[in-house]
C-alpha cells in the first residue's frame, strides 16, 4: 500500500500557513475571462466565423527560427486583433520557456473557417519529457474562444514525435488527437485516409517535429517544425462557410489586406523545411483560394448535417448529447506485422465510446497487446442491458484512490475503457448524464447501477472478479452508484 | 452578517456565534474537512470541533481574517484527526498530495526543514502566489490548500482535468526553482 511521503506531506501541511488573502480568495472561484457580448450571440459568432474564413480562408503557422518571433502567429493574431472579439487572454508565447513550443502555446489564435480558434493548452511534463501529465504523450487542446458558443469541437491534431532515451529513439508515431484533445489515438500513416473518410471534421495538422534527447533526465534538444491549420472535408453544420456562394460576398470586406500578405509568407518557409515525408499528398492546399476547390472533391457538402451535435468539452459538464465519437475502422485484420504495428497504439482513454465497438473475429478487441479493453454493460438489477447513452464510468484504482480513467457509454449503454495490463483492483463509478435520474431510466428498480458486468478481452490470460457491487441507493444527485472489480491474472498451470 | 459582528458575539459568550458561524461558513468548513478525510461523518466531527475551537478560542483570539482562521483551524483538526488514527499515512488523498508536493522540493526524500525555515518557505510561497494571475492562484489553492480534487477544481476553474493539472505541474516547478534560487533549505 502506498505511503505519503513525508516531505510533501509536510509541505502540505505548512501550506496551511499560507496567507489569509490567498486562502479566503481561493474561496471563491475568480471569474473566467469573458468575452465579449458580440461572441456570445451565436449568430454573431456564425457570422463573424463566416466572414473570416472568407477572409482569411485557411491560416497557416509556421515555425520560424526559435529565435526569431513567430511568423504565421503573428499572422494570424494580427489578423484576429482586427477582429471584434479578440481573445486577450494569456500571455504570450515564451519561445524560450522550457518546453514551450510556441505554436502550441496556450493564447495562441488562430483563425479557421469555423472563426477563430485559439490554442489554449498545451501539455506536457517536463519531468516525463514527451509525456503529458496523463502519460499519454504530449498534447494540446485547440479550442474556440473561451466561452463562446460551440460551433464544432471536431477538431484534431496529428503530430509526429521522435524522442530519445539516453540516446535511443524510442518512438515514433502520428498521433491524432481526439475531439477533446486529451484522448491520444495512434494512427499511424492512416491519418489522412482516415481524415478523408470523416466528413465534416476540421482538424489540426501538425507537422511540428519534436526531437528530445535525453541523457541522465535532461532535456538537450527540442525543436518544433510548425503546425497548421487545415480545413478538414466537410463543412460543420454549424459554420457552413466554405460553399463558394457565400464566398464572394464576403471577401471583399477583408480579404485583400490580410490575406496576401501572411500566406506567402509564412507557406514557403516551412514546407521545405518540414520532412514532406510524413505529408502525403492529398493534404489540402494552404492557401485559402485554393483550399475551397479541393475540398468538393472528397466530401459531399451534405453529408455533415447528419452531424450530431458535439459536447462541449472543458466545462466540467457532461454532454448533453453525447457527440458519437470518431469512427474507427471497426474490424481490424492484424493479420501481418505492419498491420499489428499500426494499429498497436491505438488506445482509447477518457473517451466517448463509439456505438459500434472495435471487434475483432467478433469479439471487442484492442489492438494494443498490452492494453486490457474493457467494455462495461450497463444494467439494472435483474442483469437486464441498459442502453443509456453518455454515463460516464469513472474507473479508479481502489489503492491510490488514482482515476485511471473515464469513458462514456454508448447508445447500447455499454462504455469501453481500455488501460495496461496489470493485475489490480479498480472501481467503477457511474454517473448518468445530468438531469436525469436513475428512477426515471430504470422505473421500477430503486439502486443504481447495481449492475455493471464487464466484456474483457485477453480473457485467455485474465479474468474479471467482481469484488463488490453497489448497494447504494442513488445519492442527493441521484446519478452515481459504483462497485469494485478486480483484474487477476490466470494461472497457466491451471 | 458581518465577520466582526459574529466575533461580537463570541466576545460576548453569545451561543448563536456558533450558529452564524454555521450558516456562513459551515458549508466550506465541511468541504475542507471531507477532502481531507473523505468521511463525511468525520467531517462533520471536525467541522464541530472548528467550532468548539473557536469558542474556546475567542476571546481572546480576535482574528482579522475569520474566515481564513476557521478554514485554518479545521485543516490542522482534519489532518491531526488522520494522524492520531494513524491513518495520515495512507490515506489515499494525502498519499497523492504529498506526492505531488514533493516535485517542490530538491530532493523528495530528504528530511523536513525546521520551523524557522518552514516560515521562509511560506513566505516565499506567498510571495510567489502574488506573482500569479488570480486563476492560476485559484487552481493552486483550491488543490494544496483546500485539497479538492483535479475533477472539482476543473469544473471551477472551466478547464479540463489536464488543464488543470498540468497548470499545477508548472506551478510546482515554478516553486521548486524559486526555493533552489533563493538558496531555501528544503530537504
Amino acid at each position: 500500500m502506498k505511503e505519503i511521503n513525508e516531505s510533501g506531506y509536510a509541505l502540505f501541511k505548512k501550506l496551511g500557513n499560507l496567507s489569509d488573502t490567498h486562502i479566503t480568495e481561493a474561496s471563491v472561484c475568480p471569474e473566467r475571462k469573458g468575452l465579449p457580448a458580440f461572441w456570445k450571440s451565436f449568430a454573431g459568432i456564425a457570422g463573424l466565423a463566416a466572414a473570416l474564413a472568407l477572409v482569411v480562408g485557411l491560416t497557416v503557422l509556421v515555425r520560424p527560427p526559435k529565435a526569431d518571433p513567430p511568423a504565421g502567429g503573428e499572422t494570424a493574431e494580427s489578423e484576429s486583433e482586427n477582429a471584434p472579439g479578440t481573445w486577450s487572454g494569456e500571455t504570450e508565447p515564451d519561445p524560450e520557456e522550457e518546453n514551450a513550443c510556441w505554436f502550441l502555446y496556450r493564447g495562441h489564435k488562430a483563425v479557421t473557417e469555423t472563426g477563430l480558434w485559439c490554442i489554449s493548452q498545451y501539455f506536457d511534463d517536463p519531468d516525463k519529457p514527451g509525456l503529458d501529465a496523463d502519460g499519454n504523450g504530449l498534447s494540446f487542446k485547440l479550442t474556440e474562444m473561451e466561452d463562446a458558443p460551440t460551433i464544432r469541437y471536431d477538431i484534431h491534431g496529428s503530430d509526429k514525435i521522435t524522442y530519445y532515451e539516453a540516446g535511443v529513439e524510442t518512438e515514433k508515431a502520428f498521433r491524432l488527437w481526439d475531439s477533446d484533445g486529451f484522448s491520444t489515438l495512434d494512427f499511424g500513416t492512416d491519418l489522412y485516409a482516415y481524415l478523408k473518410e470523416h466528413p465534416g471534421a476540421y482538424y489540426l495538422s501538425c507537422d511540428r517535429h519534436v526531437e528530445r534527447k535525453i541523457d541522465g533526465g535532461t532535456k538537450t534538444t527540442e525543436y518544433c517544425e510548425g503546425v497548421r491549420l487545415i480545413a478538414g472535408d466537410g463543412v460543420p453544420e454549424t459554420a457552413p462557410v466554405t460553399e463558394p456562394e457565400t464566398e464572394p460576398e464576403t471577401e471583399p470586406e477583408t480579404e485583400p489586406e490580410t490575406e496576401p500578405e501572411t500566406e506567402p509568407e509564412t507557406e514557403p518557409e516551412t514546407e521545405p523545411e518540414t520532412e514532406p515525408v510524413t505529408e502525403p499528398e492529398t493534404e489540402p492546399v494552404t492557401e485559402p483560394e485554393t483550399e475551397p476547390v479541393t475540398e468538393p472533391e472528397t466530401e459531399p457538402v451534405t453529408e455533415p448535417v447528419t452531424e450530431p451535435e458535439p459536447p462541449v468539452f472543458g466545462t466540467g459538464a457532461l454532454p448533453a448529447e453525447p457527440y458519437t465519437p470518431l469512427a474507427f475502422p471497426m474490424e481490424f485484420h492484424p493479420a501481418t506485422e505492419e498491420a499489428i504495428a499500426a494499429r498497436e497504439t491505438f488506445l482509447i482513454r477518457d473517451w466517448i465510446t463509439p456505438d459500434v465497438i472495435p471487434t475483432y473475429q467478433g469479439e471487442p478487441y484492442s489492438p494494443c497487446p498490452r492494453d486490457l479493453l474493457l467494455c462495461v454493460q450497463i444494467t439494472n438489477q435483474s442483469g437486464v442491458p441498459l442502453p443509456i447513452k453518455n454515463v460516464k464510468l469513472t474507473f479508479t484504482d481502489s489503492e491510490t484512490g488514482k482515476i485511471i480513467g473515464y469513458s462514456y457509454s454508448n447508445a447500447d449503454g455499454i462504455a469501453m475503457m481500455t488501460m495496461d495490463i496489470e493485475p489490480f483492483q479498480f472501481d467503477v463509478t457511474a454517473e448518468l448524464p445530468a438531469g436525469t435520474t436513475g428512477y426515471e431510466l430504470m422505473p421500477g428498480t430503486t439502486k443504481m447501477l447495481q449492475w455493471v458486468s464487464m466484456i474483457l478481452s485477453n480473457r485467455e490470460r485474465y479474468s474479471l472478479i467482481t469484488l463488490s457491487k453497489s448497494t447504494k441507493e442513488p445519492n442527493a444527485r441521484g446519478v452515481k452508484g459504483d462497485c469494485t472489480f478486480q483484474i487477476i491474472e490466470k494461472d497457466p498451470y491451471a | 452578517m458581518e465577520d466582526m459582528q459574529i466575533l461580537d458575539m463570541y466576545f460576548s459568550r453569545d451561543e448563536d456565534a456558533i450558529a452564524e458561524t454555521k450558516g456562513k461558513y459551515g458549508a466550506h468548513l465541511l468541504n475542507i474537512s471531507e477532502n481531507i478525510l473523505k468521511d463525511r461523518g468525520e467531517a462533520e466531527e471536525c467541522e464541530n470541533d472548528t467550532y468548539l475551537r473557536a469558542w474556546n478560542s475567542i476571546p481572546p483570539t480576535r482574528p482579522l481574517n475569520f474566515f481564513a482562521w476557521l478554514i485554518r483551524v479545521a485543516r490542522n483538526l482534519s489532518l491531526t484527526r488522520l494522524e492520531v488514527k494513524k491513518r495520515a499515512k495512507h490515506n489515499a488523498v494525502l498519499v497523492e498530495l504529498s506526492e505531488e508536493l514533493a516535485d517542490c522540493l530538491t530532493d523528495p526524500n530528504g528530511t523536513v526543514e525546521t520551523a524557522a525555515e518552514g516560515r521562509e518557505v511560506e513566505r516565499l510561497i506567498d510571495g510567489w502566489l502574488d506573482s500569479q494571475d488570480e486563476m492560476k492562484r485559484f487552481i493552486f489553492m483550491r488543490r494544496y490548500f483546500y485539497g479538492d480534487d483535479i475533477s472539482d477544481i476543473a469544473r471551477y476553474a472551466g478547464k479540463t482535468q489536464a488543464a488543470v493539472r498540468q497548470i499545477l505541474c508548472r506551478m510546482r516547478g515554478e516553486i521548486r526553482e524559486l526555493l533552489n534560487e533563493k538558496g531555501v533549505e528544503v530537504k
